[in-house]
């Protein structure tokens, strides 16, 4: 499995094969510690999901479609502000990790205020998390950042077909966003920040199932 | 939060077939990884190849705009590579991106069919040699066709086209993020991206002078960056 999780920076064709988050990586904490300690900066934290063909829901776009799916987005936003708020608080980062963390953290807040205010009163609260010490050790930040904007890109990029085209903007704008963050924190953990030329689209289960193999408590 | 039944509606195959280009994949690959991976994937390999459906014309006007914008993007990035005189964090930026935007043609031709133009002439007048003018204008570029590809998203007819843009477009972000980063440029200075009109493109793809000759059109073709 160690192909996995090694990445050479290199654009070639077979790069873009292996690179892809095209498989269906479940690693639990337990792995994910190992891995980190195993790997040393080459290390992919939670592997997003298999597809990467675009896969659109059956019914047409509709606003009440797009509530339920602005109302997911809302949850993977909340578990990534959930995140930078810890890290800001726990203090245990340096130098540019501090810096992006912080910059990210208040974009992943504002995504939250944005969703929710699409989503109006009734929108879904922010649960509580606990991320162990993927917040204090700087290694693992680094590795569960991708992971998390990772996730979040794959996401976006599966429901954007479903929605009505005024959400298809807010989404995009996002998820630019958040692709800028992959690619910044990809270039920091000496990833290559652009291994494959289309990006995955994940569906809400398959988003659903990578988010539990974090084993990031809610 | 289930609701949704996902199902693909890539009747014909063709996206199926642009991602085994971008991945350099094959159908079978997929077939393997879907053995892997789950149903859901096989689910969409399985369905029937139809004849593709054709795209509208409003679609067809868009992704050829796309595809003379990737060609521009892989051929100046493919040139710095092997010209080899910019610095070494931008060279390598150059290899994987100028594989990414060739992917993209070869993407966006497959979405297009028969309907694809053949590319420009480019002349780079000297900017893939010199460090500093190949990042700005790579950066120029990057920001660009991530915020064009907004306005895009909206525009198309097909949610098929929707879907494959989207899936470019991110790639085009990350790119724009990396290079920023090698010109320390802060990479996401915003919460959110600003979509951008095809006219400043244009604008922009003006101002280099990079663009030398159009290929001869055929028909009613008409070359991309005449706006």
């Amino acid at each position: 499995m160690s192909e996995w999780f090694t990445r050479s920076r290199s654009g070639d064709a077979r790069d873009a094969v292996d690179g892809g988050l095209d498989r269906l990586l479940t690693l639990t904490r337990g792995q994910l510690v190992t891995r980190a300690a195993v790997g040393a900066g080459a290390v992919t934290a939670v592997g997003v999901v298999a597809g990467g063909l675009p896969r659109l829901a059956a019914s047409e776009p509709s606003r009440e479609q797009d509530r339920s799916i602005l109302e997911w987005l809302l949850r993977v936003e909340y578990v990534q502000a959930a995140f930078y708020d810890a890290v800001e608080r726990g203090g245990a980062l340096q130098g540019e990790p501090r810096e992006y963390a912080a910059r990210v953290g208040r974009h992943e807040r504002a995504h939250v205020e944005a969703l929710r205010s699409e989503l109006g009163p009734d929108a879904p609260e922010r649960p509580e998390f606990d991320f162990g010490d993927a917040t204090s050790d700087p290694d693992r930040f680094v590795e569960t950042a991708v992971a998390l904007e990772e996730l979040a890109v794959a996401a976006l990029n599966g429901q954007i077909p479903n929605l009505t085209r005024p959400r298809v903007m807010t989404a995009m704008r996002i998820v630019s966003v958040e692709a800028r963050h992959v690619g910044w924190v990809r270039d920091l953990a000496g990833r290559n920040p652009a291994p494959q030329p289309a990006d995955r689209a994940a569906t809400q289960d398959e988003t659903r199932a990578a988010l539990q193999a974090t084993g990031f408590k809610e | 939060m289930s609701g949704l039944t996902l199902e693909s509606v890539d009747r014909s195959g063709a996206i199926a077939e642009a991602f085994d280009e971008l991945t350099g994949g094959t159908r079978a690959d997929f077939f393997r990884k879907g053995l892997i991976g789950g149903g859901a994937m096989l689910a969409a390999l399985e369905t029937p190849a139809l004849a593709q459906p054709r795209n509208t014309k409003k679609d067809v006007a868009i992704l050829r705009f796309d595809l003379n914008l990737e060609y521009l993007q892989a051929a100046m990035y493919s040139e710095a590579e092997r010209l080899g005189q910019v610095r070494e964090r931008t060279l390598e930026w150059s290899r994987v991106v100028g594989a990414n935007e060739r992917g993209h043609v070869k993407a966006i031709r497959g979405l297009l069919g028969r309907d694809a133009v053949p590319s420009p002439s480019f002349n780079f007048r000297g900017v893939t040699e010199d460090d500093r003018t190949f990042t700005e204008t790579a950066v120029a570029f990057e920001d660009l066709t991530a915020a064009l590809l907004k306005t895009q998203a909206v525009q198309v007819d097909s949610r098929r086209v929707l879907a494959a843009l989207a899936s470019l477009h991110s790639v085009e972000a990350r790119h724009a993020a990396w290079i920023r980063h090698i010109a320390n440029i802060v990479p996401a200075a915003e919460a959110f991206d600003q979509p951008t009109s095809k006219t400043k493109v244009v604008r922009l793809v003006e101002s280099t002078n990079f663009v030398t000759s159009l290929p001869r059109t055929r028909g009613r073709r008409k070359p991309g960056f005449t706006g």
